[in-house]
């Protein structure tokens, strides 16, 4: 993969996902629900994975982070966070590790917060308790950062927000304390898990707005997963497709629109209003996403696929590059891109 | 909140009243002549007629009620109908023996439900042996439990009291008191533990798999003794809490048969004795206090729960 | 004075009361001790517990006041008049009173008092407070006054000299008063200073006084210090405490050594605690005389048992031996007559001869040839008190299983079943009575309370005929001859038909000694612990 467009020399990469599975253990059987996953973020870079529900998005970044309990997951592959493997440390070393390079937020803010415990004292814990601490570190100090830390995601009366409890915030209010809390640790990257998909138009906007500014106040790395490829494409520098627990598509986020080849991307897109601008309906995409118990012959995609063909039955398609920073699973895109790649 | 009290003291006079109105009429109607019964069978038809008249057994139940709940609400509880000892005094008796017995059981269980909760989310294998545990626990039944431990800790080992009440203020002051209720405690607690290990148990579990304020506060970097107490931990209480209030209700049962067991004179042992000998009194004085226990003690549960978990206060106030 | 005379007074046994077993026993198994002789062990303290009681009130004579087991009770607080023979056959052994006299007709009883006997209430124990307890017993309806009912007066002679004028000849008023809740003479100032609240706090003139009571929980006894034999009463304290009916819950607590006594009853006691105090070398198993006996009063008055046959069949679809293996493991006996192996009088030159002699014995073929004859015998079987299943379902499985008898066997409450039988909308009660060997204490048959009037021998002179001459003699072998007639009509009409009998077991602690057994109870005055 390389892209023309970046610097010779590039920043050490933040995040190295490479070849990343995940299996569910269910009743004796394991059940792939991420499938070769790989992707690489340096620092101050905005990825958004994209892809309908159940594509495995959610389950790939928390396998990435180390998240997932060994009991009923068996993870493979490799993340590095920071040049470090997280699947390769111990548990113990792992709680260690990885809250001082990496955050989340999630998707729902109303279930990110503990509802027992005032929201002040859950950003003050991070530097009393948590990977924020610091020699010296005093109840007073903590609290002070944190309310600076609320002051800076834009909660308003913070002082009187510092002593209240979670049910009392709105939605949006409660998705910038999970956000303060994920930067009070100051991380290198940032990982949302459809961070605003539990919000309405306004605040969702300004919750990407705030997230937009840290990127570029801290230089932090942001892996954003969304359902939404017109908020990915207009927020991201890159965009992953994910299906059936595979990525299908990889381009960068300004060819969104005019690039993508791979027919569930288009379909995506046709899924959204008003992506390309024409005006045409949304179509949503026909049939059900794959149940990952149950996967189709050949390309996963088939038994939805406009353009499936009869190798599409039997034959897997390989993750290919067409073209600078683009890669694609599938054997007939909608757009010859290796031929203008050829003809350029 | 105080409304919140107002409606549940309104539900609370609701239900005495349903309870109690019930029983009167089930006590009244099923147990034929109580008068021929308690005269016996040398009973003139003239003594008959007299004990009739005395205890009004001619009127209709639902007068015969009414004037029962006109005494109660006058504080009159009567007195029984066999020994004409006073309801009141056979309850302050009978009351705090019954109450010592459910704090102790609560307290087995509890602490019974945490430890093996605690070993069941810590290891698989303890998971498997604790719950295996409880389930062979929860299938035997309280006086076969309360059987075994007499013949095991009195019988055979000679280790603790097979008579389970000594007023705290006799000779052996509350030493010997709580030596003797420890056997019945454990009888009573091991048959709620296995439930409130089992909500318990699988509200943690819950909480540690799917909350994601579990995993922010991993990913703020806590040790893991820090996320268990400050961040699951609280959020069971609540429900344990209310699950302990409803809990009692169903004790009940098992206080009658560990009372009975460890002849322990508490308000299950004077029931069962005022059903033996039909003494209605005695029992509806029994009833009440136990159905406005349970509802008072659902009350506070309640309260707690509300105190502990601002989402519930949030909802139940401005319902 | 002969040992044995005669009562004439009914035990509607099928009643209310009948789940509570009435009267006396005679002697003890083991020869009474004297209480003076006694070398207490050092370090010992004479404390104990005895499980298994019940009672709501202590008053005997209220209204609603108890017979059975609660008689031996209170005795420990009232004493006796007269104490019964020391060994059978023996003489009266004298008490609160020192000497009594019968006229010549057996129709009045004149009773010396002890002289200088007070109360534990300090008033004193004469011949006027004897007269205001009897005057008490015969006009309440106490379960009393089925005892003391053939009082016509009570006389003062002299404040210790008091004579007891009877309706008819009676032989067995010594029995009463030395036996049953008619020998309980109490302080006649607390009965009236208590009024309905005396049965709460009862005052006496015998070995020991109330200290504590709770009703239906527990009853604390202390020393009567003024007691006139005070020097032979060894225990410092009496309990008496409500440890439930379950046998082997109560069996552990005597193992454990947390209660001293328990008494289980022969007929419908679990087998297998019995075998299990037996092999326990810390538990004495004491047997009393085998007199407890469940029998199954029928209404003879309509359908099915108006008709004799369908009564004959019961009999002989019943394998009586076997019942009792079954259900007692021999812990029990098969029951030939209303009354249990001890019975005075067995007709048949004894329990072990009779059962040759009796009228319908074991013969599936001729029961089932009378229940064709009927076309079917079906009934409910009443279960007294519930306490009875497992004899009941045996019962219902025998007759079925033997003979197609359909017995469906019912439970119902005491009340619910006392009311049923008094209007006589019944067929069949599974019951118990006895107490004691002399079975003129248990006359059902001849009973003159409401409730007899569906059974028995009501209204047949051919029972009730010997039952009254047996009542004016006490020459052993007329009255043998006497109720060789009166079983024979019985067993030969089935108005009731015997099932079990059994003696009451007492598991006891092997260090207590000197208790006094009563069929139905045990009192405590000269009892100790010797380890
Ligand atoms: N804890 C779990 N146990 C079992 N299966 C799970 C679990 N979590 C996720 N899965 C399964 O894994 C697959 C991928 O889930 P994932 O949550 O990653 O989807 P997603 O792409 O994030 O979807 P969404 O947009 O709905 O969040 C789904 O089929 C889901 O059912
Ligand atoms: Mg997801």
């Amino acid at each position: 993969m390389s892209d023309q467009s970046q610097p010779i020399v590039k920043p050490q990469p933040i995040v190295e996902v490479e070849d990343l599975w995940v299996w569910l253990r269910k009743r004796g059987r394991e059940i792939p629900l991420v499938r070769g996953l790989s992707y690489t973020l340096r620092p101050a870079e905005a990825l958004s994975i994209v892809g309908e529900s159940g594509a495995g998005k959610s389950i790939g970044v928390r396998a990435a982070l180390g998240l997932l309990d060994p009991r009923l997951f068996r993870v493979t592959g490799s993340s590095k966070l920071v040049g470090t493997d997280v699947l390769a440390l111990t548990a113990k070393e792992r709680a260690r590790y990885v809250p001082s390079v990496a955050a989340l937020v999630f998707q729902d803010p109303g279930r990110s917060l503990n509802p027992t415990m005032r929201v002040g004292d859950q950003i003050a814990e991070a530097f009393l308790k948590g990977s924020g601490y610091e020699p010296g570190m005093t109840r007073a100090k903590a609290e002070a950062r944190a309310l600076q830390l609320m002051k800076d995601v834009r909660i308003a009366a913070a002082e009187e927000r510092f002593k209240a409890y979670p049910n009392q915030l709105s939605g949006g209010m409660k998705q910038r304390v999970v956000i303060a809390i994920a930067v009070a640790c100051k991380p290198q990257v940032l990982f949302c898990d459809e961070p605003t998909s539990s919000l309405d138009v306004t605040t969702q906007a300004a919750i990407m707005d705030l997230i937009g500014e840290l990127r570029d106040q801290t230089g932090i790395a942001t892996v954003t997963i969304t359902h939404d490829l017109a908020l990915a494409a207009s927020r991201a520098r890159k965009v992953i497709v994910m299906y059936g627990g595979q990525v299908v598509e990889a381009l960068p986020a300004r060819l969104v629109a005019t690039e993508s080849a791979m027919p569930y991307t288009t379909a995506l897109i046709e899924a959204v209003p008003d992506i390309d601008g024409n005006g045409t309906p949304p179509t949503p995409i026909e049939g059900m996403p794959p149940d990952p118990a149950n996967l189709p012959s050949g390309c996963s995609f088939h038994p939805r696929c406009r353009f499936a063909q009869d190798d599409c039955l039997t034959n897997t398609p390989e993750l290919r590059v067409v073209a600078p920073a683009h890669e694609l699973r599938c054997f007939h895109p909608v757009k010859d891109l290796e031929l203008q790649e050829a003809s350029r | 909140m105080l409304r919140l009290i107002l409606e549940r003291l309104v539900q609370m006079v609701i239900v005495v009243f349903v309870v109690t109105l019930a029983a009167f009429t089930l006590v009244n109607l099923l147990s034929g002549d109580i008068a021929v019964y308690l005269l016996g069978d040398h009973a003139t038809p003239e003594a008959v007629a007299a004990l009739h008249a005395q205890l009004h057994l001619d009127d209709p139940i639902i007068i015969r009620y009414f004037d029962w709940l006109g005494d109660v609400l006058q504080g009159n509880l009567g007195t029984s109908v066999v020994s004409h000892y006073p309801v009141v005094k056979s309850l302050t008796n009978a009351i705090p023996p019954t109450f010592e017995l459910m704090i102790g059981a609560q307290i087995v269980g509890i602490t019974l439900a945490v430890v093996t909760t605690a070993a069941a989310i810590k290891w698989r294998w303890t998971d498997r042996l604790v719950t295996g545990v409880a389930l062979l626990v929860n299938s035997i039944p309280t006086f076969v439990v309360a059987l075994i431990l007499i013949i095991i800790f009195s019988t055979t080992l000679h280790l603790l009291p097979s008579i389970g009440w000594v007023a705290p203020t006799s000779a052996g002051g509350w030493g010997k008191n709580i030596v003797a209720m420890i056997m019945p405690s454990v009888a009573l607690g091991l048959g709620i533990f296995p439930e409130y290990m089992r909500i318990l148990r699988s509200d943690i579990r819950e909480q540690l798999d799917r909350e994601e304020y579990v995993t922010l506060a991993w990913m703020k970097g806590l040790r893991p003794t820090r996320i268990f107490g400050k961040h699951v931990a609280p959020n069971s209480v609540g429900g344990f809490i209310s699950m302990i209030a409803t809990t009692t209700a169903l004790l009940i049962s098992g206080v009658v048969i560990v009372e009975q067991v460890f002849a322990i004179p508490g308000i299950g042992k004077m029931m069962l004795a005022a059903i033996d000998s039909h003494d209605t009194p005695v029992l509806l004085g029994g009833l009440l206090t136990i159905v406005t226990f349970v509802v008072i003690i659902n009350l506070v549960g309640e309260l707690i729960y509300m105190r502990i978990d601002p989402r519930v206060r949030a909802t139940r106030v401005t319902a | 004075m002969k040992r044995r005379t005669r009562l004439t007074y009914s035990l509607a046994a099928l009643a209310t009361t009948a789940l509570v077993i009435t009267g006396c026993s005679s002697g003890s198994p083991s020869p009474t001790p004297s209480g003076t002789n006694v070398v207490l062990p050092a370090g010992v303290t004479q404390n104990i517990t005895i499980g298994g009681f019940s009672l709501n009130t202590l008053d005997p004579g209220a209204a609603t006041g108890f017979n059975g087991p609660g008689e031996a009770i209170v005795q420990n607080v009232f004493g006796e008049l007269v104490d019964p023979p020391a060994t059978p056959g023996g003489d009266y052994v004298p008490d609160l009173a020192t000497a009594w006299k019968y006229n010549a007709d057996f129709t009045q009883l004149t009773l010396t008092l002890r002289p200088n006997v007070t109360f534990t209430d300090g008033t004193p124990f004469d011949a006027a407070a004897v007269k205001f307890n009897y005057d008490r017993y015969t006009t309440t309806t106490s379960r009393v006054s089925q005892y003391v009912g053939v009082i016509a007066s009570t006389v003062v002679v002299d404040p210790t000299t008091v004579q007891i004028n009877f309706t008819t000849p009676d032989t067995n008023f010594l029995d009463v008063l030395a036996l049953t809740v008619g020998g309980s003479i109490q302080s006649p100032t607390a009965i009236q200073k208590g009024a309905d609240k005396y049965g709460l706090n009862i005052v006496g003139a015998g070995p020991f006084m109330q200290s504590a009571y709770t009703p239906g929980t527990q009853l604390d006894l202390v020393p009567n210090p003024n007691y006139w034999d005070a020097k032979s009463t060894h225990l410092q304290k009496v309990t008496y405490l409500n440890t439930g009916v379950d046998p082997s819950v109560n069996y552990q607590q005597v193992a454990s050594g947390a209660i001293q006594v328990y008494q289980v009853n022969g007929v419908n006691s679990s087998p297998s605690v019995l075998t299990d105090a037996k092999g326990n070398s810390g538990i004495s198993v004491v047997t009393t005389d085998d007199n407890q006996y469940l029998f199954l009063p029928l209404n003879i008055t309509t359908a099915p048992f108006n008709n004799p046959a369908a009564r004959q069949a019961l009999d002989y679809c019943m394998d009586r031996p076997t019942l009792a293996k079954a259900v007692t493991q021999n812990f029990g006996n098969p029951a030939w007559i209303d009354g249990g192996s001890s019975t005075l009088y067995y007709p048949g030159g004894g329990y072990s001869s009779y059962p040759s002699k009796f009228p319908y014995p074991f013969d599936t073929s001729k029961g089932t040839a009378l229940v064709s004859q009927l076309g079917g015998l079906s009934f409910d079987l009443y279960n007294m008190g519930g306490q009875y299943t497992v004899v009941a379902n045996a019962l219902a499985q025998m007759w079925k299983a033997n003979c197609g008898i359909n017995a469906t066997v019912q439970t119902d409450t005491p009340p619910a079943l006392a009311t049923r039988i008094t209007s006589g909308s019944y067929s069949a009660v599974l019951t118990i009575s006895g107490g004691l060997d002399d079975p003129s204490f248990f006359r059902t048959f001849q009973t003159n309370t409401p409730q007899g009037k569906y059974t028995g021998g009501v209204g047949h002179p051919e029972i009730t005929g010997p039952i009254s001459e047996a009542t004016q003699t006490n020459d052993p072998a007329k009255l043998a001859s006497l109720w060789e007639e009166v079983w024979k009509q019985v067993n030969t009409q089935g108005f009731t038909i015997p099932v079990l009998s059994g003696p009451i077991y007492y598991l006891q602690n092997t260090c207590l000694q000197g208790s006094q057994y009563f069929g139905s109870g045990a009192t405590y005055r000269y009892a100790y612990l010797s380890c």
